[in-house]
Protein backbone atom coordinates (compact mmCIF):
# COMPACT_ATOMS: atom_id res chain seq x y z
CA UNK A 1 0.00 0.00 0.00
CA UNK A 2 1.29 3.37 -0.93
CA UNK A 3 0.72 5.97 1.73
CA UNK A 4 0.98 9.66 1.04
CA UNK A 5 1.85 11.78 4.02
CA UNK A 6 -0.79 14.34 4.84
CA UNK A 7 0.77 17.70 4.22
CA UNK A 8 -0.57 20.73 6.00
CA UNK A 9 -0.03 23.23 3.22
CA UNK A 10 -1.46 26.67 2.82
CA UNK A 11 -3.00 25.75 -0.49
CA UNK A 12 -4.74 22.65 0.76
CA UNK A 13 -7.29 24.53 2.82
CA UNK A 14 -9.61 22.74 5.15
CA UNK A 15 -13.38 22.64 5.33
CA UNK A 16 -14.19 24.36 2.08
CA UNK A 17 -17.84 24.26 0.91
CA UNK A 18 -16.73 22.67 -2.38
CA UNK A 19 -15.70 19.48 -0.59
CA UNK A 20 -19.14 19.11 0.93
CA UNK A 21 -20.80 20.00 -2.38
CA UNK A 22 -18.98 17.18 -4.11
CA UNK A 23 -19.70 14.57 -1.48
CA UNK A 24 -23.24 15.90 -1.11
CA UNK A 25 -25.23 14.19 -3.87
CA UNK A 26 -23.96 10.77 -2.98
CA UNK A 27 -24.23 11.39 0.78
CA UNK A 28 -27.83 12.52 0.42
CA UNK A 29 -28.78 9.38 -1.48
CA UNK A 30 -26.87 7.27 1.00
CA UNK A 31 -28.78 8.81 3.89
CA UNK A 32 -32.13 8.24 2.19
CA UNK A 33 -31.49 4.69 0.96
CA UNK A 34 -28.83 3.52 3.40
CA UNK A 35 -29.26 5.22 6.78
CA UNK A 36 -33.00 5.90 6.95
CA UNK A 37 -33.87 2.24 6.22
CA UNK A 38 -31.78 1.14 9.18
CA UNK A 39 -33.41 3.66 11.51
CA UNK A 40 -36.83 2.84 10.11
CA UNK A 41 -36.09 -0.85 10.67
CA UNK A 42 -35.29 -0.23 14.33
CA UNK A 43 -38.47 1.79 14.74
CA UNK A 44 -40.61 -0.78 12.89
CA UNK A 45 -39.28 -3.65 14.97
CA UNK A 46 -41.19 -2.37 18.01
CA UNK A 47 -44.47 -2.03 16.15
CA UNK A 48 -47.14 -4.05 14.45
CA UNK A 49 -47.57 -2.70 10.94
CA UNK A 50 -49.43 -4.17 7.95
CA UNK A 51 -48.88 -1.24 5.53
CA UNK A 52 -52.58 -0.33 5.64
CA UNK A 53 -53.15 0.81 9.21
CA UNK A 54 -50.82 3.07 11.14
CA UNK A 55 -48.03 1.24 13.00
CA UNK A 56 -49.02 0.22 16.52
CA UNK A 57 -46.41 0.14 19.29
CA UNK A 58 -46.08 -3.35 20.72
CA UNK A 59 -42.83 -3.17 22.69
CA UNK A 60 -40.58 -6.18 22.37
CA UNK A 61 -43.39 -8.59 21.39
CA UNK A 62 -41.89 -9.12 17.94
CA UNK A 63 -38.56 -10.18 19.38
CA UNK A 64 -40.19 -12.53 21.90
CA UNK A 65 -42.24 -14.15 19.17
CA UNK A 66 -39.17 -14.43 16.97
CA UNK A 67 -37.07 -16.21 19.55
CA UNK A 68 -39.76 -18.38 21.13
CA UNK A 69 -42.61 -19.00 18.73
CA UNK A 70 -41.21 -19.02 15.24
CA UNK A 71 -40.00 -22.49 14.27
CA UNK A 72 -39.26 -21.47 10.68
CA UNK A 73 -37.05 -18.67 11.95
CA UNK A 74 -35.08 -21.24 13.94
CA UNK A 75 -34.41 -23.21 10.75
CA UNK A 76 -33.54 -20.03 8.87
CA UNK A 77 -31.22 -18.97 11.68
CA UNK A 78 -29.45 -22.32 11.67
CA UNK A 79 -28.98 -22.23 7.89
CA UNK A 80 -27.79 -18.63 7.91
CA UNK A 81 -25.27 -19.47 10.62
CA UNK A 82 -24.03 -22.42 8.57
CA UNK A 83 -23.68 -20.09 5.59
CA UNK A 84 -21.80 -17.56 7.73
CA UNK A 85 -19.59 -19.89 9.75
CA UNK A 86 -18.90 -22.69 7.26
CA UNK A 87 -19.67 -21.61 3.69
CA UNK A 88 -18.43 -18.03 4.03
CA UNK A 89 -15.00 -18.82 5.51
CA UNK A 90 -14.59 -21.84 3.22
CA UNK A 91 -15.32 -19.72 0.15
CA UNK A 92 -12.97 -17.04 1.49
CA UNK A 93 -10.22 -19.61 1.94
CA UNK A 94 -10.78 -21.07 -1.53
CA UNK A 95 -10.71 -17.54 -3.00
CA UNK A 96 -7.34 -16.97 -1.44
CA UNK A 97 -5.94 -20.37 -2.42
CA UNK A 98 -7.06 -19.87 -6.02
CA UNK A 99 -5.65 -16.35 -6.17
CA UNK A 100 -2.38 -17.55 -4.69
CA UNK A 101 -2.28 -20.53 -7.04
CA UNK A 102 -2.82 -18.27 -10.04
CA UNK A 103 -0.04 -16.02 -8.84
CA UNK A 104 2.26 -19.06 -8.56
CA UNK A 105 1.33 -20.25 -12.07
CA UNK A 106 3.26 -19.41 -15.23
CA UNK A 107 2.38 -15.99 -16.58
CA UNK A 108 0.93 -17.41 -19.78
CA UNK A 109 -1.99 -19.13 -18.10
CA UNK A 110 -2.76 -16.54 -15.41
CA UNK A 111 -5.30 -14.58 -17.40
CA UNK A 112 -7.05 -17.75 -18.53
CA UNK A 113 -7.27 -19.09 -14.98
CA UNK A 114 -8.51 -15.75 -13.64
CA UNK A 115 -11.20 -15.75 -16.29
CA UNK A 116 -12.26 -19.33 -15.50
CA UNK A 117 -12.60 -18.71 -11.78
CA UNK A 118 -14.25 -15.30 -12.04
CA UNK A 119 -16.66 -16.01 -14.91
CA UNK A 120 -19.24 -18.09 -12.97
CA UNK A 121 -19.80 -15.27 -10.48
CA UNK A 122 -20.23 -12.73 -13.29
CA UNK A 123 -23.11 -14.61 -14.86
CA UNK A 124 -26.03 -14.54 -12.47
CA UNK A 125 -28.05 -16.28 -15.16
CA UNK A 126 -25.95 -19.42 -14.74
CA UNK A 127 -28.30 -20.61 -12.00
CA UNK A 128 -30.28 -22.29 -14.75
CA UNK A 129 -27.35 -24.52 -15.70
CA UNK A 130 -26.95 -25.66 -12.10
CA UNK A 131 -30.57 -26.76 -12.19
CA UNK A 132 -29.66 -28.92 -15.20
CA UNK A 133 -26.52 -30.27 -13.58
CA UNK A 134 -28.33 -31.22 -10.36
CA UNK A 135 -31.62 -32.08 -12.02
CA UNK A 136 -33.55 -34.82 -10.22
CA UNK A 137 -34.14 -37.01 -13.28
CA UNK A 138 -31.56 -39.17 -15.01
CA UNK A 139 -30.86 -36.39 -17.56
CA UNK A 140 -29.22 -34.36 -14.83
CA UNK A 141 -25.47 -34.32 -15.28
CA UNK A 142 -24.64 -35.53 -11.77
CA UNK A 143 -27.33 -38.23 -11.70
CA UNK A 144 -26.35 -39.35 -15.20
CA UNK A 145 -22.73 -39.64 -14.17
CA UNK A 146 -23.45 -41.51 -10.93
CA UNK A 147 -25.93 -43.88 -12.61
CA UNK A 148 -23.56 -44.58 -15.48
CA UNK A 149 -20.81 -45.66 -13.13
CA UNK A 150 -23.19 -47.63 -10.94
CA UNK A 151 -22.65 -45.48 -7.85
CA UNK A 152 -26.39 -45.05 -7.35
CA UNK A 153 -29.35 -47.18 -8.48
CA UNK A 154 -31.97 -44.52 -8.97
CA UNK A 155 -31.80 -40.76 -9.61
CA UNK A 156 -31.52 -38.57 -6.53
CA UNK A 157 -33.73 -35.49 -6.18
CA UNK A 158 -30.76 -33.25 -5.38
CA UNK A 159 -32.76 -30.04 -5.21
CA UNK A 160 -35.90 -31.22 -3.43
CA UNK A 161 -34.67 -34.00 -1.14
CA UNK A 162 -34.14 -32.40 2.24
CA UNK A 163 -31.08 -34.56 2.90
CA UNK A 164 -29.25 -33.08 -0.06
CA UNK A 165 -30.64 -29.71 -1.08
CA UNK A 166 -28.78 -27.54 1.43
CA UNK A 167 -25.49 -29.24 0.58
CA UNK A 168 -26.09 -28.56 -3.10
CA UNK A 169 -26.83 -24.90 -2.35
CA UNK A 170 -23.54 -24.70 -0.43
CA UNK A 171 -21.62 -26.33 -3.28
CA UNK A 172 -23.12 -23.98 -5.86
CA UNK A 173 -22.48 -20.91 -3.73
CA UNK A 174 -18.82 -21.95 -3.47
CA UNK A 175 -18.83 -22.31 -7.24
CA UNK A 176 -20.06 -18.75 -7.55
CA UNK A 177 -17.90 -17.36 -4.76
CA UNK A 178 -14.92 -16.07 -6.74
CA UNK A 179 -16.06 -12.47 -7.07
CA UNK A 180 -14.55 -9.15 -6.04
CA UNK A 181 -12.81 -10.68 -3.00
CA UNK A 182 -10.98 -13.11 -5.24
CA UNK A 183 -9.94 -10.31 -7.62
CA UNK A 184 -8.74 -8.23 -4.69
CA UNK A 185 -6.58 -11.06 -3.34
CA UNK A 186 -5.13 -11.65 -6.79
CA UNK A 187 -4.39 -7.97 -7.33
CA UNK A 188 -2.88 -7.73 -3.86
CA UNK A 189 -0.60 -10.69 -4.53
CA UNK A 190 0.52 -9.23 -7.82
CA UNK A 191 1.49 -5.93 -6.29
CA UNK A 192 3.38 -7.32 -3.30
CA UNK A 193 6.87 -6.08 -2.73
CA UNK A 194 9.09 -8.75 -4.31
CA UNK A 195 12.12 -7.59 -2.36
CA UNK A 196 10.65 -9.02 0.83
CA UNK A 197 10.43 -12.51 -0.57
CA UNK A 198 13.93 -12.28 -2.02
CA UNK A 199 15.29 -11.05 1.30
CA UNK A 200 13.33 -13.83 2.98
CA UNK A 201 14.87 -16.46 0.73
CA UNK A 202 18.31 -15.24 1.72
CA UNK A 203 17.33 -15.23 5.39
CA UNK A 204 16.32 -18.86 5.32
CA UNK A 205 12.78 -19.11 3.96
CA UNK A 206 13.06 -22.54 2.42
CA UNK A 207 9.84 -23.09 0.51
CA UNK A 208 6.70 -21.47 -0.82
CA UNK A 209 4.65 -22.43 2.25
CA UNK A 210 7.00 -20.63 4.60
CA UNK A 211 7.04 -17.66 2.27
CA UNK A 212 3.25 -17.67 2.23
CA UNK A 213 2.92 -17.66 6.02
CA UNK A 214 5.83 -15.48 7.03
CA UNK A 215 6.07 -13.00 4.19
CA UNK A 216 3.03 -12.93 1.93
CA UNK A 217 0.08 -13.16 4.33
CA UNK A 218 1.31 -10.53 6.79
CA UNK A 219 1.47 -8.04 3.91
CA UNK A 220 -2.02 -8.91 2.75
CA UNK A 221 -4.02 -7.68 5.72
CA UNK A 222 -5.75 -4.81 3.88
CA UNK A 223 -6.96 -7.11 1.11
CA UNK A 224 -7.91 -9.85 3.57
CA UNK A 225 -10.05 -7.40 5.52
CA UNK A 226 -11.72 -6.10 2.38
CA UNK A 227 -12.45 -9.66 1.28
CA UNK A 228 -13.88 -10.46 4.72
CA UNK A 229 -16.33 -7.56 4.46
CA UNK A 230 -17.65 -8.92 1.17
CA UNK A 231 -17.87 -12.44 2.52
CA UNK A 232 -19.85 -11.33 5.56
CA UNK A 233 -22.26 -9.31 3.49
CA UNK A 234 -22.67 -12.21 1.07
CA UNK A 235 -23.18 -14.99 3.58
CA UNK A 236 -25.57 -13.16 5.91
CA UNK A 237 -27.58 -11.85 2.97
CA UNK A 238 -27.68 -15.28 1.28
CA UNK A 239 -31.06 -16.40 0.04
CA UNK A 240 -31.73 -15.54 -3.57
CA UNK A 241 -29.55 -18.39 -4.85
CA UNK A 242 -31.23 -20.80 -2.44
CA UNK A 243 -34.65 -19.73 -3.69
CA UNK A 244 -33.63 -19.94 -7.35
CA UNK A 245 -32.21 -23.45 -6.97
CA UNK A 246 -34.54 -25.15 -4.54
CA UNK A 247 -37.66 -23.00 -4.71
CA UNK A 248 -39.15 -20.76 -2.06
CA UNK A 249 -40.20 -22.24 0.25
CA UNK A 250 -37.93 -25.25 -0.23
CA UNK A 251 -38.89 -28.74 0.96
CA UNK A 252 -39.42 -28.49 4.74
CA UNK A 253 -37.67 -25.10 4.55
CA UNK A 254 -34.39 -27.01 4.28
CA UNK A 255 -32.55 -24.16 2.50
CA UNK A 256 -34.49 -21.30 4.13
CA UNK A 257 -32.39 -18.36 5.32
CA UNK A 258 -33.09 -15.30 7.44
CA UNK A 259 -33.04 -13.12 4.36
CA UNK A 260 -35.76 -15.27 2.72
CA UNK A 261 -37.78 -15.37 5.94
CA UNK A 262 -37.59 -11.59 6.03
CA UNK A 263 -39.08 -11.39 2.56
CA UNK A 264 -41.85 -13.85 3.41
CA UNK A 265 -42.92 -12.00 6.52
CA UNK A 266 -42.85 -8.62 4.85
CA UNK A 267 -44.24 -9.21 1.39
CA UNK A 268 -46.35 -12.37 1.75
CA UNK A 269 -47.74 -11.90 5.25
CA UNK A 270 -47.45 -8.09 5.29
CA UNK A 271 -45.99 -8.14 8.80
CA UNK A 272 -43.62 -5.22 8.44
CA UNK A 273 -43.00 -4.80 12.16
CA UNK A 274 -42.08 -8.43 12.57
CA UNK A 275 -39.84 -8.25 9.49
CA UNK A 276 -38.21 -5.19 11.05
CA UNK A 277 -37.38 -7.23 14.14
CA UNK A 278 -35.79 -9.91 11.94
CA UNK A 279 -33.74 -7.19 10.23
CA UNK A 280 -32.43 -6.00 13.58
CA UNK A 281 -31.46 -9.51 14.66
CA UNK A 282 -29.64 -10.04 11.37
CA UNK A 283 -27.85 -6.72 11.83
CA UNK A 284 -26.75 -7.57 15.34
CA UNK A 285 -25.42 -10.92 14.13
CA UNK A 286 -23.40 -9.30 11.35
CA UNK A 287 -21.89 -6.71 13.66
CA UNK A 288 -20.89 -9.31 16.23
CA UNK A 289 -19.38 -11.48 13.55
CA UNK A 290 -17.44 -8.57 12.03
CA UNK A 291 -16.14 -7.67 15.48
CA UNK A 292 -14.59 -11.12 15.90
CA UNK A 293 -13.31 -11.41 12.34
CA UNK A 294 -11.65 -8.01 12.58
CA UNK A 295 -10.09 -8.92 15.95
CA UNK A 296 -8.82 -12.24 14.61
CA UNK A 297 -7.30 -10.79 11.44
CA UNK A 298 -5.72 -7.96 13.37
CA UNK A 299 -4.09 -10.19 15.95
CA UNK A 300 -2.87 -12.73 13.45
CA UNK A 301 -1.24 -10.41 10.93
CA UNK A 302 0.26 -7.32 12.44
CA UNK A 303 2.28 -5.13 10.18
CA UNK B 1 1.98 -1.80 -11.34
CA UNK B 2 4.79 -4.09 -10.39
CA UNK B 3 4.06 -7.27 -12.21
CA UNK B 4 6.07 -10.28 -11.27
CA UNK B 5 8.59 -11.07 -13.92
CA UNK B 6 8.90 -14.57 -15.26
CA UNK B 7 12.30 -15.17 -13.72
CA UNK B 8 13.21 -18.30 -11.80
CA UNK B 9 12.04 -17.86 -8.25
CA UNK B 10 13.95 -18.62 -5.12
CA UNK B 11 12.45 -21.05 -2.64
CA UNK B 12 10.38 -22.93 -5.22
CA UNK B 13 10.75 -26.67 -5.65
CA UNK B 14 9.90 -28.54 -8.83
CA UNK B 15 7.62 -30.95 -7.01
CA UNK B 16 5.77 -28.10 -5.36
CA UNK B 17 5.31 -26.43 -8.73
CA UNK B 18 3.75 -29.55 -10.21
CA UNK B 19 1.53 -30.01 -7.18
CA UNK B 20 0.26 -26.41 -7.56
CA UNK B 21 -0.32 -26.84 -11.26
CA UNK B 22 -2.27 -30.01 -10.64
CA UNK B 23 -4.51 -28.32 -8.04
CA UNK B 24 -5.11 -25.30 -10.26
CA UNK B 25 -5.79 -27.45 -13.30
CA UNK B 26 -8.24 -29.60 -11.34
CA UNK B 27 -10.22 -26.67 -9.96
CA UNK B 28 -9.95 -24.79 -13.24
CA UNK B 29 -11.79 -27.67 -14.92
CA UNK B 30 -14.43 -27.77 -12.20
CA UNK B 31 -15.03 -24.04 -12.52
CA UNK B 32 -15.23 -24.29 -16.28
CA UNK B 33 -17.94 -26.97 -16.18
CA UNK B 34 -21.02 -24.74 -15.82
CA UNK B 35 -19.81 -22.36 -18.52
CA UNK B 36 -18.79 -25.13 -20.89
CA UNK B 37 -21.98 -27.09 -20.28
CA UNK B 38 -24.13 -24.01 -20.97
CA UNK B 39 -22.41 -23.29 -24.27
CA UNK B 40 -22.40 -26.97 -25.21
CA UNK B 41 -26.09 -27.53 -24.47
CA UNK B 42 -27.06 -24.44 -26.41
CA UNK B 43 -25.68 -26.15 -29.56
CA UNK B 44 -27.05 -29.65 -28.90
CA UNK B 45 -30.03 -30.75 -30.98
CA UNK B 46 -33.01 -31.90 -28.94
CA UNK B 47 -32.35 -35.63 -29.34
CA UNK B 48 -28.82 -35.20 -28.00
CA UNK B 49 -30.05 -33.18 -25.04
CA UNK B 50 -32.19 -36.08 -23.90
CA UNK B 51 -29.59 -38.81 -24.22
CA UNK B 52 -28.69 -40.87 -21.17
CA UNK B 53 -26.06 -40.47 -19.86
CA UNK B 54 -25.62 -36.77 -20.67
CA UNK B 55 -22.76 -36.19 -23.10
CA UNK B 56 -19.87 -33.80 -22.69
CA UNK B 57 -19.59 -33.20 -26.41
CA UNK B 58 -21.96 -32.56 -29.30
CA UNK B 59 -22.23 -34.68 -32.46
CA UNK B 60 -24.46 -32.56 -34.68
CA UNK B 61 -24.22 -28.97 -33.52
CA UNK B 62 -27.24 -26.84 -34.31
CA UNK B 63 -28.25 -23.21 -33.92
CA UNK B 64 -31.94 -24.09 -33.66
CA UNK B 65 -32.11 -23.05 -29.99
CA UNK B 66 -30.92 -19.56 -30.86
CA UNK B 67 -33.58 -19.18 -33.53
CA UNK B 68 -36.14 -20.69 -31.15
CA UNK B 69 -35.06 -18.20 -28.50
CA UNK B 70 -35.63 -15.29 -30.85
CA UNK B 71 -38.95 -16.69 -32.05
CA UNK B 72 -40.20 -17.33 -28.51
CA UNK B 73 -39.17 -13.93 -27.39
CA UNK B 74 -40.77 -12.09 -30.28
CA UNK B 75 -44.02 -14.07 -30.05
CA UNK B 76 -44.61 -13.13 -26.43
CA UNK B 77 -47.13 -10.43 -25.51
CA UNK B 78 -44.46 -7.77 -25.41
CA UNK B 79 -41.73 -7.96 -28.04
CA UNK B 80 -38.29 -9.08 -26.97
CA UNK B 81 -36.79 -5.88 -28.33
CA UNK B 82 -38.68 -3.98 -25.64
CA UNK B 83 -37.07 -5.93 -22.77
CA UNK B 84 -33.69 -5.69 -24.46
CA UNK B 85 -34.05 -1.94 -24.94
CA UNK B 86 -35.11 -1.50 -21.29
CA UNK B 87 -32.13 -3.46 -20.04
CA UNK B 88 -29.67 -1.63 -22.29
CA UNK B 89 -31.16 1.68 -21.18
CA UNK B 90 -30.90 1.02 -17.46
CA UNK B 91 -27.45 -0.55 -17.88
CA UNK B 92 -26.04 2.53 -19.60
CA UNK B 93 -27.74 5.20 -17.51
CA UNK B 94 -27.18 3.24 -14.31
CA UNK B 95 -23.50 2.57 -14.95
CA UNK B 96 -22.67 6.11 -16.06
CA UNK B 97 -24.58 7.53 -13.10
CA UNK B 98 -22.85 5.20 -10.66
CA UNK B 99 -19.41 6.17 -11.87
CA UNK B 100 -19.98 9.92 -11.96
CA UNK B 101 -21.66 10.08 -8.56
CA UNK B 102 -19.09 7.80 -6.95
CA UNK B 103 -16.06 9.56 -8.42
CA UNK B 104 -17.31 13.08 -7.60
CA UNK B 105 -17.79 11.98 -4.00
CA UNK B 106 -14.54 10.00 -3.88
CA UNK B 107 -12.31 12.89 -4.99
CA UNK B 108 -12.76 15.08 -1.89
CA UNK B 109 -12.70 11.98 0.31
CA UNK B 110 -9.29 11.11 -1.11
CA UNK B 111 -7.68 14.51 -1.64
CA UNK B 112 -9.43 17.20 0.42
CA UNK B 113 -9.29 17.95 4.12
CA UNK B 114 -12.62 18.57 5.77
CA UNK B 115 -14.36 17.89 9.05
CA UNK B 116 -16.22 14.60 9.00
CA UNK B 117 -13.99 13.04 6.35
CA UNK B 118 -12.70 10.15 8.40
CA UNK B 119 -16.14 9.63 9.88
CA UNK B 120 -17.58 9.30 6.38
CA UNK B 121 -14.83 6.87 5.42
CA UNK B 122 -15.65 4.66 8.39
CA UNK B 123 -19.35 4.79 7.58
CA UNK B 124 -18.59 3.68 4.03
CA UNK B 125 -16.56 0.71 5.23
CA UNK B 126 -19.26 -0.32 7.70
CA UNK B 127 -22.00 0.02 5.16
CA UNK B 128 -20.23 -2.23 2.66
CA UNK B 129 -21.01 -5.10 4.98
CA UNK B 130 -24.74 -4.67 4.75
CA UNK B 131 -25.96 -6.02 1.48
CA UNK B 132 -29.20 -4.74 0.03
CA UNK B 133 -31.12 -7.84 1.12
CA UNK B 134 -30.70 -6.91 4.74
CA UNK B 135 -32.45 -3.56 4.52
CA UNK B 136 -34.87 -4.64 1.81
CA UNK B 137 -37.97 -4.14 3.98
CA UNK B 138 -37.46 -0.53 5.08
CA UNK B 139 -36.01 0.27 1.63
CA UNK B 140 -39.21 -0.95 0.08
CA UNK B 141 -41.20 1.39 2.31
CA UNK B 142 -38.95 4.29 1.32
CA UNK B 143 -39.16 3.56 -2.40
CA UNK B 144 -42.95 3.43 -2.25
CA UNK B 145 -43.09 6.39 0.14
CA UNK B 146 -41.13 8.56 -2.30
CA UNK B 147 -43.44 7.52 -5.14
CA UNK B 148 -40.65 5.70 -6.98
CA UNK B 149 -42.59 2.48 -7.37
CA UNK B 150 -42.88 1.58 -11.06
CA UNK B 151 -40.15 3.99 -12.13
CA UNK B 152 -36.56 3.24 -13.06
CA UNK B 153 -35.48 5.58 -10.24
CA UNK B 154 -36.26 2.65 -7.95
CA UNK B 155 -33.36 0.83 -9.59
CA UNK B 156 -30.99 3.79 -10.03
CA UNK B 157 -31.16 5.59 -6.70
CA UNK B 158 -30.57 2.63 -4.36
CA UNK B 159 -27.66 1.54 -6.57
CA UNK B 160 -26.16 5.01 -6.80
CA UNK B 161 -26.33 5.36 -3.04
CA UNK B 162 -24.12 2.29 -2.62
CA UNK B 163 -20.79 2.58 -0.84
CA UNK B 164 -18.74 -0.03 -2.72
CA UNK B 165 -18.15 2.20 -5.76
CA UNK B 166 -17.17 5.22 -3.67
CA UNK B 167 -14.80 3.07 -1.66
CA UNK B 168 -12.95 1.61 -4.66
CA UNK B 169 -12.68 5.03 -6.32
CA UNK B 170 -11.41 6.68 -3.18
CA UNK B 171 -8.78 4.02 -2.54
CA UNK B 172 -7.51 4.24 -6.08
CA UNK B 173 -7.40 8.05 -6.11
CA UNK B 174 -5.64 8.11 -2.75
CA UNK B 175 -2.90 5.82 -4.10
CA UNK B 176 -2.54 7.20 -7.61
CA UNK B 177 -3.12 10.96 -7.59
CA UNK B 178 -0.16 12.74 -6.02
CA UNK B 179 -1.23 15.62 -3.82
CA UNK B 180 1.39 17.81 -5.50
CA UNK B 181 -0.39 17.57 -8.86
CA UNK B 182 -3.67 18.72 -7.35
CA UNK B 183 -1.91 21.58 -5.57
CA UNK B 184 -0.09 22.66 -8.71
CA UNK B 185 -3.38 22.83 -10.58
CA UNK B 186 -4.83 24.95 -7.78
CA UNK B 187 -1.92 27.37 -7.99
CA UNK B 188 -2.61 27.66 -11.71
CA UNK B 189 -6.11 28.76 -10.79
CA UNK B 190 -8.14 25.71 -11.78
CA UNK B 191 -11.36 25.28 -9.87
CA UNK B 192 -12.20 21.98 -8.20
CA UNK B 193 -14.59 20.76 -10.89
CA UNK B 194 -11.89 21.35 -13.48
CA UNK B 195 -9.34 19.47 -11.42
CA UNK B 196 -11.79 16.61 -10.99
CA UNK B 197 -12.60 16.41 -14.69
CA UNK B 198 -9.24 17.23 -16.30
CA UNK B 199 -6.71 15.86 -13.84
CA UNK B 200 -8.29 13.31 -11.54
CA UNK B 201 -10.59 11.45 -13.92
CA UNK B 202 -8.08 10.86 -16.73
CA UNK B 203 -5.68 9.45 -14.14
CA UNK B 204 -8.07 6.95 -12.63
CA UNK B 205 -9.11 5.20 -15.83
CA UNK B 206 -8.40 1.73 -14.40
CA UNK B 207 -10.80 2.50 -11.56
CA UNK B 208 -13.64 3.53 -13.80
CA UNK B 209 -13.11 0.56 -16.09
CA UNK B 210 -13.37 -1.63 -13.01
CA UNK B 211 -16.55 0.07 -11.87
CA UNK B 212 -17.95 -0.29 -15.39
CA UNK B 213 -17.46 -4.07 -15.18
CA UNK B 214 -18.88 -4.45 -11.69
CA UNK B 215 -21.86 -2.20 -12.33
CA UNK B 216 -22.54 -3.39 -15.85
CA UNK B 217 -22.85 -6.97 -14.59
CA UNK B 218 -25.23 -5.86 -11.86
CA UNK B 219 -27.56 -3.80 -14.06
CA UNK B 220 -27.45 -6.23 -16.98
CA UNK B 221 -28.66 -9.10 -14.81
CA UNK B 222 -30.94 -6.91 -12.71
CA UNK B 223 -34.52 -8.06 -12.27
CA UNK B 224 -37.23 -5.42 -12.03
CA UNK B 225 -37.65 -5.46 -8.25
CA UNK B 226 -39.96 -2.49 -7.77
CA UNK B 227 -41.45 -2.44 -11.25
CA UNK B 228 -44.75 -4.05 -11.99
CA UNK B 229 -45.52 -2.70 -15.46
CA UNK B 230 -44.86 -5.33 -18.11
CA UNK B 231 -43.59 -2.84 -20.71
CA UNK B 232 -40.94 -1.63 -18.27
CA UNK B 233 -39.65 -5.03 -17.18
CA UNK B 234 -36.16 -6.20 -17.98
CA UNK B 235 -34.39 -8.97 -19.83
CA UNK B 236 -34.22 -11.50 -16.95
CA UNK B 237 -38.02 -11.42 -16.76
CA UNK B 238 -38.33 -12.36 -20.43
CA UNK B 239 -35.70 -15.02 -19.97
CA UNK B 240 -37.41 -16.44 -16.91
CA UNK B 241 -40.46 -17.11 -19.08
CA UNK B 242 -38.37 -19.28 -21.38
CA UNK B 243 -36.39 -21.20 -18.80
CA UNK B 244 -39.42 -21.86 -16.59
CA UNK B 245 -40.66 -24.41 -19.17
CA UNK B 246 -38.04 -26.88 -17.92
CA UNK B 247 -36.44 -29.75 -19.80
CA UNK B 248 -38.21 -29.23 -23.13
CA UNK B 249 -36.70 -25.76 -23.32
CA UNK B 250 -33.33 -26.73 -21.87
CA UNK B 251 -31.55 -25.90 -25.14
CA UNK B 252 -33.25 -22.55 -25.54
CA UNK B 253 -32.57 -21.83 -21.89
CA UNK B 254 -28.86 -22.40 -22.46
CA UNK B 255 -28.92 -20.21 -25.57
CA UNK B 256 -30.40 -17.47 -23.41
CA UNK B 257 -27.74 -18.10 -20.77
CA UNK B 258 -25.01 -17.66 -23.38
CA UNK B 259 -26.68 -14.50 -24.64
CA UNK B 260 -26.75 -13.05 -21.12
CA UNK B 261 -23.18 -14.07 -20.30
CA UNK B 262 -21.36 -12.86 -23.37
CA UNK B 263 -21.49 -9.05 -22.90
CA UNK B 264 -20.14 -8.93 -19.31
CA UNK B 265 -17.53 -11.59 -20.08
CA UNK B 266 -16.23 -9.72 -23.12
CA UNK B 267 -16.01 -6.52 -21.09
CA UNK B 268 -14.13 -8.39 -18.40
CA UNK B 269 -11.63 -9.89 -20.83
CA UNK B 270 -10.82 -6.48 -22.26
CA UNK B 271 -10.32 -4.75 -18.95
CA UNK B 272 -8.74 -7.46 -16.86
CA UNK B 273 -5.46 -5.62 -16.32
CA UNK B 274 -7.24 -2.39 -15.36
CA UNK B 275 -9.28 -4.32 -12.82
CA UNK B 276 -6.16 -5.85 -11.32
CA UNK B 277 -4.62 -2.41 -10.99
CA UNK B 278 -7.70 -1.03 -9.26
CA UNK B 279 -8.23 -3.93 -6.91
CA UNK B 280 -4.62 -3.77 -5.74
CA UNK B 281 -5.57 -0.53 -3.93
CA UNK B 282 -8.83 -1.91 -2.54
CA UNK B 283 -7.48 -3.00 0.84
CA UNK B 284 -8.83 -1.86 4.19
CA UNK B 285 -6.25 -0.33 6.49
Amino acid sequence: MIKFKKKKSAILERNRPISYMMVGPWALMFIVFGVVPVIAGIFLSFTSYDMLNTPKFVGIDNFIRLLIDDDIFTIALKNTLIMAIVTGPLGYLLNFVFAWGINESPKKVRNLLTFLFYAPSLGGSLVFIFQLIFSGDSYGLLNGFLLEYGLIDSPIQWLTDKDYCFTIVIVVSLWLSCGTGFLTFLAGLQSLNREYSEAGAIDGIRNRWQELFYITLPQMRPQLLYGAVGTISGSFGAGSLNAALTGNPSTDYCTHTISLHLGDCAFTKLEMGYAGAITIVLFAMMLTYWFFVNKALQRWSTD
Amino acid sequence: MAHVKGQARLSRSRGGDYFMYFIMFFFGIIFAIPLYYTVLNSFKPLNELSIFPPRFYVVNPTTEHYTLMLRLLSSSKIPFSRYLFNTIFITIVGTVGSIIIASVAAYPLAKHEFAGKSFLYNVIVWAMMFSGEVTSIPSYLIVTGLGLYNTYWSIFLPNWSGTGNVFLMRQFMEANIPGAVVEAAKIDGSNEWNIYWRIVMPNVKPAWLTLIIFNFGGYWGSGAGYINIEEMKLLPTAIGQITSAGMTRAGAGCAVGVFMLVPPLILFLFSQSAIMETMSTAGLK
